[in-house]
């Protein structure tokens, strides 16, 4: 009886090891054996990038505005940069639809 | 507009390196064994000069008069040359312990105004110290 | 436990290698299931790499003096925090700590991008699992953390940890540095996918925007704290000493702060895609190089770890990642054309396109200077170094252009700046900056480079000062907000562009501490007890020397009072220290000298206990006045918090 215990004592370590790593092994190969038929992806990379793009033109135009209203650029430059970025912005706008 | 960026930024390049160039000649400091200083040091006096070598065992003198200067014989596979150094002493600094001196030489002495010993951080140990004496079985 | 964790490194080996194919095979096949197998492989490597580092900490811990590494740097005396820290002391813990770290930043990459960036991801992985691979191997077979005592008897105690590591802030400086040094691995595998997959527009940048600043900031606050424990510790009496390993550390850092502000260009206008892709590819090859420079011992150092066979095999790797950077670089430039032009001088982008040239030379000038022995030797034959005043020489001059530029480069906008702006943008803060220099000159400032310096950093501040002040009158008269509110508002509505602000606001506090290195002084002397030194307009005396006997030390000390003007002020006390005072071998004892250091926002009152003659009861002492030391860390605390404000999460984009 004792045998028996201080067997399984040594072994649980073991056990507990390989335990371990057949976790993983199976977490690892788990989408090997997947259905994909069924899952479905967005490939809108391209949508997705000028959209930023927007984004972009509309955070600088707004920091266009904030250092025109602290005087800090002139009024030709402000209307300059503005209108080139309104166009720039309409211009992605039309790629996008 | 872009040729006259790459204009500036190459002549800015250019402007660099003859910077490094000078800061190099002003700072120059030559590792020399004993054997080329005592070579070199006649050709420049007075030029800065770095050497590495190892504090010779029972050497280092403190003055009596002056605990600040200590002197000490560098050896240096078998050439020895006199250090004096006149400053605080780095911790691990001892006899037998590997140094890095900066300084100048007058043909005999060597006066250095920095000492480096030899990393701190190599700190590994012999294992057999940890051990106490008995076997393994 | 050792087993254990050996066991779980040669397994993470084999999996990241099979990462790696069944990327590769996922790309050929574009079958979906080998990417989510990929996926689920390398989080598998992290986790097992987990396991094998706390393995490693619990041996630590049990004390198990049956593995090399545990005998070496723990004994049983050592607190549990140092045990702690004992995993990245040595050499061959530190490559397995830059591993864990780096299955850190996987792990969360791979879960924060899952179903996101199709393109890029799979070769993300490649990298990331490339990079992992090149540290699997070492930890393996070249330095593995867990291979058993060679010793052929019992060990009994270990031999303990370096004392001077036995310090708080040691315990920290190491990780943070090393989260910045291995968070590079992100950018640069978003670059390299980007290049592979040729999907370079601008998107992969905003992946890694607040990736790379964290990762600056990290580096960042690692190298300063560095400095601050040398500072505390060391003894020497300064934070920067152009030490090769400082300066592994500093280049990584120059070159992404060039990049951080390069991307702003390229996110905005779409220009500079070459650049910022080479200076985000050098970021991380300098961070290797680092790791080179410090772990091959090919130039002598305070701080590196022993020479070993690990320098070829890093070096080899830098070649590696150099020649997979050029090639890609090459065959993908036709893709990073720029479809805009720099159209003027006074812009906003060549400001900082300047400052960018400028953070180049700089990294390129320290470069130069730490591997001169190198080149010498191999060109010359003899070995000639260039030391601190070679590169106080070369680099002040630089960065007081790149000072100027932080100045000027908010007064400029975007793509053309008219001179009536300029000039009217310009006035107040020079003469305000004048002034200061004025009033400087009248309290003693003198030298070329304060004078310029205090000149320079009162512009910039002013500039930053006035840009919040004119952003507040806008809110104030737009929004009727008071002005507390008025502030808050407005650098919460542009956390990037004030929490860049703050930084440089920071830098320039930092600069104004550098300014005091120029007229620091210095006094060594020995001293019997009731004799004085005078310093300044400080009178030091020796009051009494003791004697103490502690736990794992033996100390002599010495008590010092600090007189200014006849007023007694403080008392300090410097200590000679000898650890392991018992060992039988003189050698294996280990002298230290514990600083006191009484510190004001002035100036720093720096002890240094040199030695003491038993006999004559003499003490040599060292007095350094060290001024406006605590300026360069409040800078650091600015650059933290500015750094903070531009990572903070923004709710969402959508809103205009």
């Amino acid at each position: 009886m004792y045998d028996l215990i201080q067997i399984i004592q040594n072994f649980v370590p073991h056990f507990m090891i390989i335990l371990t790593f057949s976790i993983v092994l199976i977490f690892s190969i788990q989408p090997l054996f997947w259905n994909l038929t069924n899952i479905k992806f967005n490939n809108s990379n391209k949508v997705d990038s000028l959209e930023l793009r927007k984004l972009s033109i509309y955070e600088q135009i707004k920091e266009l505005e904030l250092e025109f209203d602290m005087g800090n650029i002139s009024d030709y430059d402000f209307k300059r940069n503005r209108l080139e970025l309104v166009n720039e912005v309409s211009e992605i706008i039309e790629k996008i639809k | 507009m872009n040729k006259k960026f790459s204009i500036v930024i190459i002549v800015f390049s250019l402007l660099l390196i003859i910077w490094l160039g000078m800061g190099v000649g002003d700072n120059e400091l030559p590792y020399v064994t004993i054997d080329e200083l005592s070579e070199d040091y006649s050709n420049k006096p007075g030029k800065r000069f770095r050497i590495g070598g190892i504090v010779y065992q029972g050497s280092v003198i403190v003055d009596e008069k002056d605990p600040l200067l200590t002197n000490f014989i560098l050896e240096q596979e078998k050439k020895f040359m006199k250090v004096s150094y006149h400053q605080i002493l780095p911790d691990m600094f001892k006899d037998g312990s590997e140094v890095i001196v900066e300084g100048i030489f007058d043909g005999e002495v060597f006066f250095a105004d920095n000492l480096m010993t030899k990393c701190a951080s190599k700190y590994e140990g012999d294992l057999r110290d940890a051990a106490q004496g008995s076997e393994k079985i | 436990m050792p087993i254990f964790g050996d066991l779980t490194l040669s397994i993470s080996l084999g999996l990241s290698l099979i990462t790696i194919v069944l990327s590769i095979i996922y790309i050929v096949t574009k079958d979906k299931r080998f990417f989510f197998t990929s996926e689920r492989t390398i989080l598998s490597v992290c986790f097992l790499v987990f396991l094998s580092t706390f393995s490693l900490f619990s041996s630590l811990l049990n004390s198990d003096f049956n593995v090399d590494y545990v005998a070496r740097y723990s004994s049983i005396e050592t607190p549990i925090i140092y045990k702690f820290t004992a995993i990245w002391a040595g050499q061959s813990g530190s490559l397995l700590f830059w591993l864990f770290i780096l299955s850190g930043y996987v792990a969360l990459v791979v879960i924060q991008n899952k179903n996101k960036h199709q393109k890029l991801m799979p070769f993300v992985i490649i990298t990331l699992s490339s990079i992992q691979l090149f540290f699997l191997i070492l930890v393996n077979f070249v330095a593995n953390p867990f291979i058993p005592a060679e010793a052929n008897f019992v060990i009994e105690n270990g031999l303990g940890l370096n004392p001077l590591l036995q310090n708080p802030t040691m315990a920290i400086h190491p990780p943070i540095l090393y989260l910045g040094y291995v968070g590079f691995s992100v950018p640069f595998a978003f670059a390299i996918a980007a290049l592979c997959s040729k999907e370079l527009n601008t998107s992969w940048l905003q992946t890694i925007r607040r990736w790379t600043l964290f990762t600056w900031l990290a580096l960042g606050i690692g190298i300063l704290l560095g400095g601050w424990w040398a500072y505390n510790e060391l003894g020497w009496g300064g934070y920067w000493a152009w030490d090769p390993v400082e300066n592994a550390s500093l280049m990584p850092w120059l070159t992404a702060t060039a990049f951080i502000h390069s991307i702003i260009i390229q996110e905005k206008k779409n220009m500079l895609k070459m650049w910022n892709m080479i200076l985000i590819l050098i970021t991380f090859t300098l961070c290797i190089f680092g790791t080179f420079l410090t772990r091959s011992g090919i130039v002598s150092s305070v701080h590196s770890f022993t020479a070993s066979s690990l320098g070829p095999i890093f070096l080899a790797f830098v070649f590696l990642i150099l020649f997979v950077c050029i090639y890609l670089l090459i065959t993908r430039s036709k893709y990073l054309k720029s479809e805009k032009k720099l159209e003027s001088f006074a812009s906003r982008e060549s400001g900082f396109l300047f400052n960018n040239v400028i953070f180049v030379s700089i990294c390129f000038a320290v470069f130069w200077g730490t591997m001169f022995p190198v080149f010498s030797e191999a060109f010359t034959g003899s070995q000639i170094t260039v030391g601190p005043p070679f590169f106080n020489q070369i680099i002040i001059p630089i960065s007081l252009i790149l000072l100027f530029l932080s100045g000027i480069g908010p007064l400029l906008a975007w793509r053309k700046t008219s001179k009536e702006s300029l000039v009217r943008n310009f006035s107040i803060p020079s003469i305000l900056g004048l002034v200061v220099v004025l009033i400087g000159i009248l309290m003693g400032l003198i030298g070329l480079y304060p004078i310029i310096t205090t000149f320079l950093c009162a512009f910039v501040f002013f500039t930053i000062v006035i840009e919040f002040w004119r952003g507040i009158k806008v809110r104030n008269n737009k929004y009727n907000e008071n002005i507390m509110i008025a502030l808050l508002n407005m650098i919460n509505k542009n956390r990037s562009r004030y929490g860049g602000y703050i930084v440089h606001l920071g830098i320039v506090i930092m600069f104004i501490g550098f300014i005091g290195k120029a007229f620091d002084i210095e006094k060594e002397s020995s001293l019997r007890i009731g004799e004085s030194i005078f310093l300044s307009n400080y009178k030091i005396t020796l009051l009494n020397l003791r004697e103490s006997e502690r736990p794992n030390h033996y100390a002599w000390i010495a008590d010092l009072e600090v007189e200014k003007d006849g007023k007694i002020i403080s008392t300090l006390v410097p200590e000679k220290r000898v650890y392991f005072h018992k060992n039988e071998t003189p050698d294996r004892r280990q002298p230290h000298s514990e600083l006191s250091i009484f510190s004001t926002w002035r100036e720093d009152i720096y002890s240094i206990f040199g030695g003491i003659d038993t006999e004559k009861d003499l003490l040599s002492i060292k007095i350094m006045i060290n001024r406006l030391v605590k300026l360069v860390w409040l800078g650091g605390y600015f650059v933290l918090f500015g750094t903070v404000i531009a990572l903070w999460p923004k709710k969402s984009l959508k809103r205009i």
